[in-house]
């Protein structure tokens, strides 16, 4: 499991992480989202025992991670920006990982081999920004970590190989127990595979629940009617013609009774996607974005 | 739970070893080239002993050594901590399954091993050539190169590895690693010149601080003696030991090190301030003695202190524009900027105004071990005293320029160790030279003493006479046999109690040059006299001995 509490990692005195918390359950996926300068990348590299935090706590399976090797071997970290040696080819790299990581799966390696189709002797610097992801993750699955920590992962990747990818990741999280980290722009994957999703801004948590417990505590509820349903926390209102649209706190049905007593002429209520949620959660920390979508 | 304890990774170390192959194979081909090639063309063109041959492998723990491994340990260096330099590689080798301590030692072994193996190698090498060509002496030789070349790469190794941990950039890594070698010297000799320059009386002499600067000192030093003798080992020794502490430094800096420093001119915040206030006065010293150069200025006092002024707020605004990484930063940084230039306006005042004293400073006489006036030496109380008031005299005369001068220099040797001298001008109007409350008259009457004139003929420290030279006007010379030394000191005596030879300042009468040479722990040096007609005893000596032609 990993838990972080009231994590700070100040840069020049600029809080990059500043009481920054998260839970993560062994085997499952968990997405972190926020604006550009969240904090999502710097959590991910404190998480990965790059980065000492200036405060707070960052335990994996009750252990801290900085300067820990015991905990770091069975973590797996793909940055946003990847390095491998240079003229360095993925043979090469494996030879090297296999030297400091002890759990290196020489088997996984080759069966992975196969499902990416790269060349193991060509030289990375001469394969596309996607081809070197898709390396990244052949040597990080290779490594059979137990927390693998992804900080944009499937950016510059294809449609087919980004399937491909959660298809491995998933099995590997059902089948070995994998916890897997993810933070993303694309939060319409991330939708797709996380169990639990967490909101970073300014360095701190805003919100952290599980997928489903999220969706349901915010809908939107459309009507056509004179009187607005009263006794909703409305977080977004528009209009378009004679339809209006609240964003509302709540699940559908509290939604579903306010309209009903307010007689409308039509109303619906609906689900919000993660990036509507994302949008509107950020909304009330005087995020720009509050009026874009709708 | 946490992993074993372990100092070393033998992963990251064949990594860097392959990665970097290079530097030490570079290092490895060039020692190859100069040692046994060099000794092997050596034995086809030359019949030499083992011993000469011995000194030619000596020789290369020299200067050679000291070139090449300064050099070369910095780029090895540059090669095993560049992954501090590059934000990626510092968060790939950070996310590495080791510990900083572990990263580090296998990364510091890992570049001595760049410099230390191709040194081994390069000594067995050489041995086994030595044997092979027939010129071998016992291999001693091979050793003082070998420990040589390993402690030069200890220091300078741990030197560029500190100055990796201090910068977080590559370029700014080997400046800091020539500043640190170099900057002392520099800076001590620009101020030097420029005391001299306003403070007449100061020498330029040694520089105080050149120990400072290892490569300097190792250069200017004769350490290979011939043979298999080898000086520098008791400095190189105190290198090792300054090794070991810029070792440990570097290790603390490394665990204290934040990742994301890479990129940045200085890794450490807290001497970014250090670094702009010793830039500011670094570049005050360099950029405004140059300008001062150029502006021809010669002893124009507010016109340096201008010059430094500008120097320091360009060494400033530079430092400032390398942290910050953008142009623009003088509206951001005038706060702290003005307390660097009132440090640097310190400066210049201090070497401009005197503001240390250091023109006006006469020891007391309990302070003084000896003093060497115009090459006459003092130890007595009573003579030392003598020689202050006259220092004191001089000070008051403050003769700068203006014709009819003389000049005197007076060299202290302290008590506590230090050596001070200083140069003075002082009248010369003949009236004076009678008045011992002048300068000059203080300075006729102590220098013209016999014991004084003496002293300049032969130092009381000196061991033994190996040599008395006469010289005449139109330069023909006269070496004195052995058995006549005794014979001419004593009419030197004669003459001296008489006043009749070596006076000061010299007559325009006395032409002819009496020139000893004695030697004196362990050093050989000269001692020149003039004398003229008058000087009857020595004359008549020289006469009936056949020196004396006409």
């Amino acid at each position: 499991m990993i838990e972080v509490r009231g994590a700070v990692k100040r840069f020049d005195g600029f809080a990059a992480l500043d009481g920054a918390g998260l839970t993560a359950e062994a085997g499952s996926v968990y997405g972190l989202v926020g604006p550009n300068g969240a904090g999502k990348s710097t959590l991910l590299r404190v998480l990965a025992g790059v980065c000492r935090p200036d405060g707070g706590t960052v335990l994996l399976d009750g252990q801290p991670v900085y300067e820990n090797p015991a905990v770091k071997q069975r973590v797996a970290f793909i940055p946003d920006e990847l390095y491998f040696f240079v003229s360095a080819t993925v043979a090469d790299m494996r030879r090297f990982l296999r030297s400091v990581y002890p759990a290196f799966d020489d088997a996984r390696y080759r069966k992975l081999g196969a499902a990416f189709g790269l060349d193991e002797h060509k030289p990375l610097r001469r394969m596309s920004k996607g081809m070197q992801k898709q390396a990244a993750f052949w040597l990080a699955l290779s490594l059979r970590p137990e927390v693998l920590l992804l900080d944009e992962p499937v950016d510059g990747l294809d449609p087919v190989m980004r399937r491909q990818m959660w298809g491995l990741l998933l099995t590997d999280v059902g089948e070995c127990g994998t916890t897997v980290l993810v933070s993303s722009h694309n939060l319409r994957e991330l939708e797709d595979v996380c169990d639990r999703v967490g909101v970073l801004h300014r360095g701190k948590t805003l919100l952290e629940r599980d997928l489903s417990q999220l969706q349901d505590d915010i809908c939107k509820l459309q009507y056509v009617g004179e009187r607005a349903p009263e006794g909703l926390e409305v977080l977004h209102e528009s209009a378009s013609g004679r339809l209006r649209t609240l964003i509302v706190r709540g699940g559908a049905a509290a939604a579903s009774a306010a309209a009903e007593r307010a007689q409308p002429l039509f109303f619906d209520v609906l689900p919000l996607t993660l990036e509507e949620i994302f949008i509107y959660e950020l909304g009330g920390e005087h995020y720009a974005v509050k009026d874009i979508l709708l | 739970m946490r992993s074993k304890t372990s100092f070393f990774n033998r992963g990251i170390d064949r990594k860097s070893l392959t990665r970097y192959w290079p530097v030490w194979a570079a290092f490895l081909a060039l020692w190859l080239l100069l040692l046994p090639t060099a000794l092997t063309a050596r034995r086809l063109y030359a019949e030499e002993s083992g011993r000469w041959y011995d000194g030619v492998v000596t020789g290369f723990a020299g200067a050679p050594a000291v070139l090449i491994v300064f050099f070369f340990a910095l780029f090895a260096a540059m090669a095993v901590w560049s992954y501090l330099f590059s934000p990626r590689a510092a968060a790939f080798y950070h996310a590495l399954p080791v510990r900083r301590r572990t990263l580090f030692f296998t990364q510091y072994l890992t570049g001595l091993a760049f410099l230390a193996g191709p040194a081994c190698l390069t000594a067995l090498v050489t041995w086994v050539t030595e044997l092979a060509i027939g010129c071998a002496d016992g291999g001693r030789a091979v050793l003082v190169w070998l420990g040589a070349v390993l402690l030069l790469s200890l220091f300078f190794f741990s030197l560029a590895t500190l100055c990796a941990f201090l910068t977080g950039h590559a370029v700014a890594l080997p400046a800091l690693y020539l500043l640190l070698n170099f900057a002392v010297v520099v800076i001590e000799y620009l101020v030097r010149v420029a005391l001299t320059r306003f403070l007449p009386s100061v020498e330029v002499g040694s520089l105080c601080f050149a120990a400072m600067s290892p490569p300097a000192w190792l250069l200017s030093n004769s350490l290979s003696c011939g043979g298999t003798c080898y000086a520098g080992f008791p400095y190189l020794g105190w290198l090792a030991f300054a090794a070991a502490v810029l070792t440990v430094c570097a290790l603390l800096l490394y665990e204290r090190r934040h990742t994301e420093s890479a990129g940045d001119v200085i890794a450490v915040p807290f001497l970014r301030p250090v670094f702009r206030v010793g830039a500011a006065l670094g570049c005050a010293v360099v950029l405004g003695s140059g300008f001062f150069a150029l502006l021809g200025g010669e002893q124009s006092r507010p016109l340096y202190v201008g010059c430094l002024l500008c120097g320091g707020l360009i060494g400033y605004l530079a430092a400032e524009m390398l942290l910050c990484k953008r142009f623009r930063v003088l509206r951001g940084c005038w706060k702290r900027l003005l307390p660097a230039l009132c440090a640097v306006l310190a400066l210049a005042c201090m070497i401009a105004f005197d503001l240390c004293g250091a023109e006006k400073w006469t020891p007391a006489p309990g302070e003084v071990r000896s003093v060497t006036l115009e090459d006459s030496v003092f130890q007595a109380p009573d003579d030392i005293s003598r020689v202050i008031a006259l220092h004191h005299l001089a000070l008051s005369e403050n003769r700068r320029g203006g014709g009819n001068e003389a000049s005197i220099e007076i060299a202290y040797r302290l008590r506590d160790g230090r050596s001070v001298r200083r140069w003075y001008r002082i009248g010369r109007a003949a009236a004076d030279a009678g008045d011992p409350q002048t300068a000059l008259g203080l300075c006729v009457e102590i220098l013209n003493a016999p014991e004084a004139v003496l002293s300049r003929v032969l130092p009381r420290q000196a061991d033994a006479l190996s040599g008395i030279t006469v010289c005449g006007s139109g330069g023909a010379e006269r070496v004195l046999r052995p058995d006549d030394w005794d014979g001419l000191l004593a009419a030197v005596r004669a003459d001296a109690e008489a006043g009749r030879l070596g006076r000061w300042p010299q007559p325009e009468t006395d032409t002819w040059q009496l020139r000893t040479e004695y030697r004196a722990g362990g050093r050989y040096g000269s001692r020149c006299v003039c004398f003229g007609s008058g000087a009857a005893q020595v004359i008549a000596f020289l006469k009936n001995n056949g020196y004396w032609e006409s």
